[in-house]
């Protein structure tokens, strides 16, 4: 489970750092004026089957920024709500109670999507429907091969996304109780593929006695019924409100391979606190991808990690510090059909990078507090390095593995955006730096332009305005499978988005009715809509008007 | 999920810190030599109400100095298993089977502390009896006041330790409640428990929750079965060997909250973005495990609002995230009584930077390099200490330490070495702890370790026999808050003797169980039954002690 919620949090990061509308100018005169100018929302909240109101809803209302405001109302029995004094700007509508699916106004799934609800001076908002789309539950249990509970078990949930083409997100886990049982709610209605992943060794990670030519077997990750091939898994279809009973997984076992090796370059006391874990290369593979495969570093320098299925791996070396573990060493491993031995993982110091960015042209721009991430381009999870840019617009990482990066960045000032990495006195394709070759310490330069692009525009569905729709702007061709690279904004109640802080180029947009946590954390989702997304060329400072029809499952090409 | 993490965490780390007999000496042997020691265990896997074997139980034989190195066994349709090729050493048999309690094995049976197994030179343990007690379980519905269901709220289940006493344990945590606001704990020992059911704490403050002059303001707050505040009140659970107990719905009660507001001084506009204010109850007793507490962040105008605050007393804390590493910048302390708290002040403190130097005494170079120190406010109320690895050179640096009195410990020692003092700004410290609150930019200290503490071993009895897997807890005489780290436990072998290395020099009580004692340090309360068998004891450096010491039977209140 940590795995999606880590993905999952990296996600919301980039979105809610991606997303910067401007503060709402704030002066003297402003708050003398300002009871005027609030506004207002009132509506009922509805069952989206029947119709129905429901009662005792709660609704929040946050400002789309960083440091947002927010407001709240509980609808009452005929399902009205009220909420007032509402400061001009742009807000999202959100929704909660039991039974219900937790949502935002707008939006047809579960997710970030939803209206953006644009409050202009002393506007009133009246009678807004909010219908509340119940929600979708599956229980099931986990058995072993002789049909006995499995208890603890995660249960991973992921949702088919409508075109088909790719697997969409995760929706989250839960783990099997004592019993075997598990139970998955709040989902929307779709096909979902279930799966099982066995319960990490309680009492710590165990070796066994083991002969060397016993076959190891062990259980692996199943998807229901009883797969483990994610091709040959049954989808489970949940319509609204709908409980879906009997899913049962029995937990498959396949032969285990063990991967064993030494640390080189440790002291007596580095050992004490090293940790080995093995990641896939596979990014892809890494959302299906569940705990497990870890060691702990002997004193002598050895490790063992037991149970780990063929496959290609990257084994990350952690030193345990203050904090966070840092990775200090990284191996790849790649496991077929034996045992894999003799692995020297090599303690390296790591590079030093000191950087400083800086903003092309003459304007005074604070970049203080912009944020910097560096992500292996292959693999996931333990390469990602963070860092502050200061003041002086320098930053400095420290313990940099030896790796190819690529630079992502958050919280830019408006209207800016990344215009080139220099490294080496080159400038670096794709904004992506080569630290392979690199030893002890370096330097790296960042670019920022402040003549971004904005693109924006009107969607329409049947000729109408489509609320509540995400709009992704992805760069044309894609740029790897790296989500910052992504832009992205949903329509507010006109129908209408703009997305700003685009870097000039060639892109493709794209507006799909499905959340943007499916789309963006599945990179294959959008692909079979390519040859019906809009093309759009973005130059410095250069405003786009485009309108979109909304993407139908029958836009999709064929496969 | 967090919650399964979390107690994964919490288990193993309990059974490693209660546990600190180190591993018999093991010499470089060459391998050729190793083979011919390795020992062997055999048993049976029984269960502990009717005698009949369990098949296929999960068998983990763990040293208890953890290392990576685990041996495993699962048991036959009889219940026999076989665990070889064992080093010797001090393990402990650990059994995993759905439907039972996750325990070590105990010599006195099922559901008492655990008896570690202390293995010499080709050594064979035959006929292990591991009974396995049946787990119980309490389920239940956490409701609101109009008898809806309340979906993820905490569940925090104590264990009543002893008759007529008022010390609790944790028995499980970490449940939650599940869409249709049911839970269920399980992995239950035989006994008598509390059930406590705790919403979110959300403290952020939206508009329509801002002061309005005399509002009566309402959230929920944590709630014993059936449905009180205070633990006296809350009735008990009795719940029997492999029992699952239904219907402990817990509805939740409304409590008068108010709002603490103020403002942060001494932040820039960059900063004040990144900033959000937490706040910590001082009094930690029964204070119940949450899931989560929603933090609001600072406003731009450097504000900040807590809303749904109870009564109490409370740390404010300031905290400045920077990449997943929030630092706390600020902190004051609040009493909410009957009315809103405006006007707080959070002034951005730059905190100490504390360089510190680990030397051990009479040696020029001392394998100290990876000892892990914290730094804990001696007033309760900050649970995260600020903490250290000591570098390879014996320094260790600590930014950002906020103005306050902390005790000093040192983890993860060499064996038979202990904190003899620590030195502060050219003084000897009193009780090892720090005052900082004087103090401003920078500070150094040292801490001076001696190789030369004390031993206590000896043997528990019962009735004159040996009584194997006790528990004994070594207590400074006086006990001083200052001193948590002078507490040692240990659990007897398999003889009925025991160990206790790394004892810091001075007076000391020790007292002897059947159950474990785990736990004791929180609870002034829970060492009662156990006074008149208490053994005192005089350490001195390098001292070892022997003591015979008689198992107290006024402690008794668990069912085997």
């Amino acid at each position: 489970m940590h795995t999606p919620s880590l993905l999952l949090l990296v996600l919301s990061a980039a979105l809610a750092c991606a997303q910067q509308p401007p503060p709402a100018a704030e002066s003297a005169a402003y708050e003398t004026q300002k009871k005027e100018k609030l506004c207002r929302i009132t509506g009922r909240t509805l069952h989206s089957q029947t119709g129905e109101p429901v009662r005792k809803v709660k609704l929040i209302l946050h400002q789309m920024r960083m440091e947002s405001k927010s407001y709240s109302a509980v609808s009452d029995a005929e399902g009205k709500f009220s909420i007032d004094d509402i400061e001009p700007g742009t807000y999202q509508l959100t929704a909660e109670r039991a039974g219900f699916l937790r949502q935002s106004y707008g939006s047809r799934r579960y997710g970030f999507s939803g209206t953006a609800l644009t409050l202009m001076t002393g506007q009133e908002l009246k009678d807004l429907e909010f219908k509340l789309m119940p929600q979708g539950v599956i229980t099931g249990k986990v058995l072993d091969e002789e049909g006995e509970p499995v208890r603890g078990a995660f249960i991973n949930v992921t949702r088919q996304v409508q075109s088909g083409g790719g697997r969409g997100a995760g929706m989250g886990g839960e783990q099997a109780n004592d019993v075997g049982d598990y139970r998955v709610a709040d989902l929307a209605p779709g096909r979902y593929i279930v799966q099982a992943n066995p319960t990490p060794d309680f009492w710590g990670r165990q070796e066994g006695v083991e002969k060397s030519d016993e076959v190891r077997e062990a259980h692996v990750p199943t998807f229901y019924p009883g797969v483990t091939d994610a091709a040959s898994a049954s989808a489970v279809e949940v319509g609204p409100g709908q409980e879906v009973s009997g899913i049962n997984i029995t937990l498959r076992k396949s032969r285990v391979y063990r991967v064993s090796g030494s640390v080189s370059g440790a002291t007596a006391g580095q050992l004490k606190m090293m940790n080995l874990s093995l990641s896939p290369r596979d990014r892809k593979a890494m959302v299906m991808f569940f705990g497990g495969g870890g060691a702990r570093a002997n004193a002598d320098g050895t490790f063992t990690i037991g149970k780990v299925q063929p496959g290609s791996y990257n084994l990350s070396l952690m030193l345990r510090g203050d904090g966070r573990p840092q990775v200090v060493g990284r191996a790849p491993v790649d496991v077929g059909e034996a045992d894999v031995e003799g692995v020297v993982v090599r303690v390296s110091q790591g590079l030093t990078l000191n950087g400083f960015v800086r903003v092309e042209g003459k304007e005074k721009i604070e970049i203080h507090g912009v944020r910097l991430m560096l992500r292996p381009t292959e693999g996931i999870g333990f390469g990602m390095q963070n860092a502050m840019v200061k003041e002086d617009g320098t930053f400095r990482m420290d313990g940099v593995m030896p790796d190819r990066y690529s630079i992502g960045t958050y919280n830019l000032p408006e209207g800016t955006y990344l215009k080139s990495v220099r490294f080496g006195n080159q400038d670096a394709p794709d904004k992506s730096v080569d630290l392979s070759q690199a030893q002890g310490s370096t330097s790296i330069e960042l670019v920022l332009s402040p003549n971004a692009g904005t693109v924006e525009g009107l969607v329409t569905d049947d000729e109408k305005p489509a609320q509540g729709i995400s709009v992704l702007l992805m760069p044309d061709p894609p740029i790897a499978d790296d989500p910052s690279q992504t832009k992205w904004a949903n329509t507010d109640q006109n129908g209408r988005f703009s997305i700003k802080g685009v870097a000039p180029g060639d892109y493709k947009l794209y507006a799909s009715a499905e959340s943007l946590t499916d789309v963006l954390q599945d990179p294959d989702a959008l692909r079979p809509f390519e040859e019906k997304a809009v093309k759009v060329t973005v130059s410095e400072k250069g405003r786009e008007q485009k309108e979109l029809t909304l993407l139908k499952p029958e836009d999709a090409r064929p496969k | 999920m967090r919650i399964a993490f979390l107690l994964f965490l919490v288990l193993p780390a309990a059974l490693g810190c209660v546990q600190q007999i180190p591993p018999a000496a093991e010499s470089a042997a060459p391998e050729t030599q190793k083979k011919e020691k390795l020992c062997r265990i055999t048993g049976r896997t029984v269960h502990a109400l009717t005698g009949e074997p369990v098949p296929r139980v999960r068998l983990i034989l763990r040293r208890v100095v953890m290392d990576s190195r685990n041996l495993g066994a699962v048991s036959d349709a009889e219940g026999r298993f076989v665990i070889e090729k064992v080093e010797p050493g001090m393990y402990y048999l650990l059994a995993d089977r759905s439907g039972f309690l996750r325990r070590a094995y105990s010599s006195r049976g099922s559901g008492y502390s655990p008896t570690p197994l202390n293995l010499t030179a080709n050594q064979e343990v035959d006929d292990l009896r591991f009974q396995l007690m049946p787990q119980g379980v309490i389920t239940g519905k956490v409701l609101d006041e109009e008898g809806e269901p309340v979906q993820e709220a905490s569940i925090n289940v104590f264990r009543q330790v002893y008759a007529g006493g008022r010390g609790r344990t944790p028995g499980a945590s970490g449940e939650s409640t599940n869409d249709v606001g049911e839970y269920r704990a399980a992995n239950l020992a035989p006994g008598r428990y509390i059930v406590q059911a705790a919403a979110e704490y959300d403290f952020r403050s939206e508009e329509t929750t801002k002061p309005k002059k005399d509002e009566v303001r309402e959230s929920y707050v944590p709630t014993f079965y059936p449905g009180v505040t205070d633990p006296a009140s809350a009735a008990t659970v009795e719940v029997g060997p492999g029992q699952e107990v239904s219907g402990i719905n817990i509805t939740l009660r409304k409590s008068r909250v108010y709002i603490i507001s103020g403002k942060v001084i001494g932040a820039t506009a960059s900063e004040l973005k990144m900033m959000n204010v937490s706040v910590r109850s001082r009094e930690h007793r029964m204070r119940p495990m949450v899931s989560s507490y929603v933090s609001p962040r600072v406003n731009p105008d450097s504000s900040f609002t807590l809303a749904n605050v109870q009564p109490g007393s409370y740390n404010i804390v300031l905290m400045l995230g920077e990449g997943g590493r929030p630092q706390v910048v600020g902190r004051t302390t609040v009493d909410v009584a009957e009315a809103d708290v405006e006007g707080v002040i959070l002034q951005v403190g730059q905190g100490v930077v504390l360089s510190g130097l680990v030397r051990l005494e009479g040696k020029e170079k001392a394998e100290v390099h990876g000892l892990r120190l914290t730094l804990r406010p001696v007033e309760d109320g900050e649970p995260f200490p600020y903490t250290a690895i000591v570098k390879e050179d014996g320094t260790f640096r600590i930014e950002g330490v906020m103005p306050d009195r902390y005790s000093v410990a040192v983890y993860d020692l060499p064996e038979g070495a202990y904190l003899k003092s620590v030195r502060f700004g050219n003084h000897e410290a009193p009780d090892k702890s720090v005052d900082l609150s004087q103090t401003q930019g920078s500070g150094s200290i040292e801490l001076i370790l001696s190789p030369y503490a004390g031993t206590v071993e000896g043997l528990v009895s019962d009735d004159g026999k040996p009584a194997p897997g006790s528990s004994v807890l070594l207590v400074p005489d006086p006990p001083k808050p200052e001193e948590p780290y002078k507490w040692k436990w240990v659990n007897c072998d398999q003889n009925g003797w025991f160990e206790i290395k790394g004892v810091v020099p001075g007076e000391y009580k020790l007292y002897a169980s059947k159950e474990s004692l785990s736990g004791a340090d929180e609870d002034p309360e829970a060492l009662k039954p156990f006074e008149e068998k208490a053994v005192k004891v005089t350490v001195a450096e390098r001292g070892r002690e022997r003591v015979e010491i008689e198992l107290a039977k006024s402690g008794d209140a668990q069912t085997p």
